[in-house]
């Protein structure tokens, strides 16, 4: 049997984080088990987004230690933060897709600098079946503005499943879709969960798609994990505070 | 003492270009790089610029030609004009045209593009990707700029000298192998080496400004237009105060 810390693929300790005079995330504690999907839930403005962003390094803590896949990331040098980057995906927001460049090259973009001794059919080939998994094999030759936003997110997803990521860090997944294509989204989630054995943080204040997609839901409150549990139990909580994110 | 909030804003902005500057200097040479991107940039910045600079050369030397006969006539020195002419073109028109249409055109569209990409998180995406963005977008517009700029300027000047060939012909009659043979007996190495190597500097300062502003952009799509609009202000200047310092260090150099 694997111990405990063997287990643990995120582990973030007492992380703090300020902006000039604010203080968004406030000796923050988190740990995330491997192969578990954990939501962050709370309000905009709360400091979500830069949680994640310090779990893969585009934000540096003030103080406290964060560890992804039992590499404290603080240690690591650029070169062994490409190195991990390249187990860790990242779904934006926003997408990111890179507007200059089709569908194909988007894909293929991550595959340059990680996958190495691949012939350009092997990488075809890896392209074809990732975008195949979020159903849009279709598309690889069209650019990011011919796409609608569900596609966007979908192309997104594949752009970080292609170096087959062991962790998958989604920030705001659904925001901005209709409630149809975010259900897609979130199913498209689960699925990958389970096909890529990934283990993934969830940004989100969509509740549809909280109760879809967490195992467990951390919630954040004055920059602090307040309480961590399933949405069952955080549902049936008479906690003020829990009970206004499900009302 | 407390600087006045400009002065202060101009020497913080000023150092912050000179740490992206050395920041340039320490990636150019380092592996890997992305030579795709620097072939691809080269062909964007050079190759997509040579119409609109070709036009514009045809018609400085046509137009420089136009201005300058009546003078010349008056002067009685009217065959003096391809001397004339290719001096003014060589060492100082044509350098310093050439840059600020290639600014006009280059630094505004790098610091519009690195500026949207800043905006949307495209540059947030390549970092998490594991590609070094200032590597990928930075050094291949910089480096591309350097190197395309010269070439550039001595593409113009030969198109600039054949519109002034043109020009002389309207009233007159002079045989294009005549026109440039006299040019060529004009032109010293002291005359071209300074005037190309300046454009390098042009080059380097047009593509650095571009790339800066673009890739600190901020505040959305206000900040894109801001950021473009900049960095022709910073680099159209920039490109004076080079060419300033160079005739300074030619003019010591016994060069002038």
């Amino acid at each position: 049997m694997s111990s405990p810390e063997k287990n643990i693929a995120i582990a973030i300790n007492k992380v703090t984080k300020s902006f000039g005079d604010r203080t968004v995330l406030n000796e923050f504690t988190l740990n995330v088990v491997k192969g578990e999907n954990v939501v962050v839930l709370g309000r905009s403005g709360s400091g979500k987004s830069v949680l994640i962003k310090c779990i893969i390094g585009l934000h540096q803590p003030d103080s406290g230690h964060i560890s992804v896949l039992g590499i404290d990331i603080g240690t690591l040098d650029h070169p062994g933060m490409d190195k991990l980057r390249a187990r860790v995906g990242f779904l934006f927001q926003s997408n990111a897709l890179y507007d200059s460049m089709t569908v194909r090259e988007n894909l293929f973009f991550p595959m340059r600098r990680h996958v190495k001794d691949i012939t350009a059919t092997q990488a075809e080939q890896k392209i074809m079946e990732t975008l195949e998994h979020v159903g849009l094999a279709h598309t690889a030759s069209m650019m990011p503005s011919e796409l609608s936003g569900g596609m966007q997110k979908r192309i997104a997803l594949a752009r970080t499943l292609v170096l087959n990521p062991e962790v998958i860090l989604y920030d705001e997944p659904t925001t901005g879709l209709d409630p149809i294509t975010a259900r897609e989204i979130s199913t498209l989630i689960n699925d990958t969960q389970k096909r890529y054995n990934t283990t993934s943080v969830i940004i989100s204040h969509d509740m549809k798609c909280v109760e879809h997609t967490a195992d467990r839901i951390a919630v954040l409150l004055n920059g602090q994990c307040y309480k961590i549990d399933t949405y069952e139990s955080l549902r049936n909580s008479n906690d003020a505070e829990i009970t206004r994110f499900f009302e | 003492m407390r600087l006045p909030g400009q002065l202060s804003q101009f020497l913080s902005e000023s150092g912050a270009i000179f740490r992206f500057a050395l920041r340039y200097a320490g990636e150019v040479f380092r592996a890997p790089w992305e030579f795709r991107e620097f072939l691809h940039q080269c062909y964007e910045i050079g190759f997509r610029s040579l119409g609109l600079i070709a036009v514009t050369g045809f018609i400085m030397g046509l137009v420089l030609t136009m201005q300058l006969r009546p003078s010349m006539v008056s002067y009685g020195v009217e065959s003096q004009m391809p001397v004339m002419v290719s001096l003014a073109l060589v060492r100082e028109i044509g350098p310093v045209i050439t840059a600020l249409i290639f600014a006009g055109k280059i630094s505004s569209g790098i610091g519009a593009e690195l500026g949207s990409m800043k905006v949307t998180e495209q540059i947030d995406a390549m970092e998490v990707s594991g590609t070094n963005p200032f590597k990928y977008l930075v050094v291949t517009r910089i480096l591309a700029c350097t190197l395309m700029l010269p070439i550039l300027t001595v593409l113009s000047d030969a198109i600039s000298l054949y519109g002034s060939w043109i020009g002389v012909n309207i009233k007159g009659h002079t045989s294009l192998k005549l026109y440039f043979f006299q040019v060529f007996q004009t032109l010293r190495f002291g005359d071209v080496l300074p005037a190309t190597v300046k454009t390098v500097f042009f080059g380097f300062a047009i593509g650095l400004v571009g790339s800066y502003k673009g890739y600190h952009s901020m505040r959305g799509t206000e900040g894109v237009g801001r950021a473009a609009n900049a960095a022709v202000v910073i680099a159209s200047l920039l490109i004076f105060i080079i060419d300033l310092l160079t005739v300074q260090i030619t003019d010591l150099l016994g060069l002038n």
